[in-house]
């Protein structure tokens, strides 16, 4: 691991498109830093990462006896959509 | 053949492969409904190709790996369910998935299945993007605090729906 001793106001920057900077040490031990990316780049924090991946181990082996759990699905869907497998899959406009 | 998400008509016989899954043992399906993650679903970095299938009618899918067959994710598109949770995609979405526009894109959330219903859930934070033209996909992480890894699809049917469809 690279380690870098950076002050309150200075910087560090990633592969020349990523800046962190060190915005406030606080007395709690927290630190807050600012963070400019190219929106390409997500940046979370880790502990959402590893709740996301968490959750996908969890998901990831659906298999014939949790399609069984499928049943709970029946009747959901009533929102306006075609319940025959060949609706238009097309999400409404996005914003942005 | 298992009925297919919808994309682009052939003109002449497709060219079929073999997939096995984790439903319905090996299936035949058109080549071109293969999807490539170009950013992978975490924590499943090395597995790059799916199939997406349905085997009823709903809003349910299936997310099968092409690499490993006892990876196969349940998914939720919500916006069939009357679930919106309202994401607003960047247009890096579209250029990495190669879309022309926003209509070629197609959300969907995993899903975490279980015998108690009480269990049973999905992950509005980082739902999986998927471009239907060109067979691109992505499983974004949304900065949105609003967004639920666990939304319990018990409350949705029971009508308690924090996120309903407008219009």
């Amino acid at each position: 691991m690279l380690i870098l001793a950076r002050r309150t106001g200075e910087s560090i920057v990633i592969d020349g498109v990523v800046e962190v900077t060190v915005l406030e040490v606080g007395r709690n031990g927290q630190v807050r830093l600012g963070i400019q990316a190219p929106r390409s780049h997500q940046v979370y924090r880790k502990e959402l990462f590893l709740e996301i991946e968490a959750e996908n181990r969890v998901a990831a082996h659906a298999d014939a006896r949790a399609a069984r759990a499928l049943g709970f699905f029946d009747g959901m869907g009533a929102g306006g959509l075609a319940a025959d497998g060949n609706a238009d899959h097309t999400p409404p406009p996005q914003g942005g | 053949m298992l009925a297919m998400l919808s994309g682009p008509t052939p003109t002449d016989a497709p060219s079929t492969i073999t997939v096995k899954t984790m439903l319905r043992g090996e299936v035949a399906v058109p080549a071109d409904h293969v999807i490539t993650f170009v950013q992978p679903v975490l924590g499943f970095d090395r597995l790059t190709t799916f199939i997406i299938y349905q085997t009823q009618s709903g809003p349910m899918y299936w997310l099968q790996s092409l690499e490993d067959p006892t990876v196969s994710f349940c998914l939720l598109a919500p916006y069939e369910a009357g679930i919106d949770p309202d994401i607003e995609l960047g247009t890096e979405d579209v250029i990495d998935l190669g879309a022309r526009d926003h209509a070629e894109l197609t959300l969907y959330t995993t899903v975490v299945l279980d015998d108690d219903p009480a269990l049973i859930r999905t992950n509005l934070r980082a739902p999986i993007l998927v471009c239907r033209r060109t067979g691109r996909a992505k499983q974004l992480v949304i900065n949105d605090t609003r967004l639920p890894v666990r939304l319990h699809l018990k409350d949705i049917k029971e009508g308690r729906n924090p996120f309903p469809r407008r219009g």
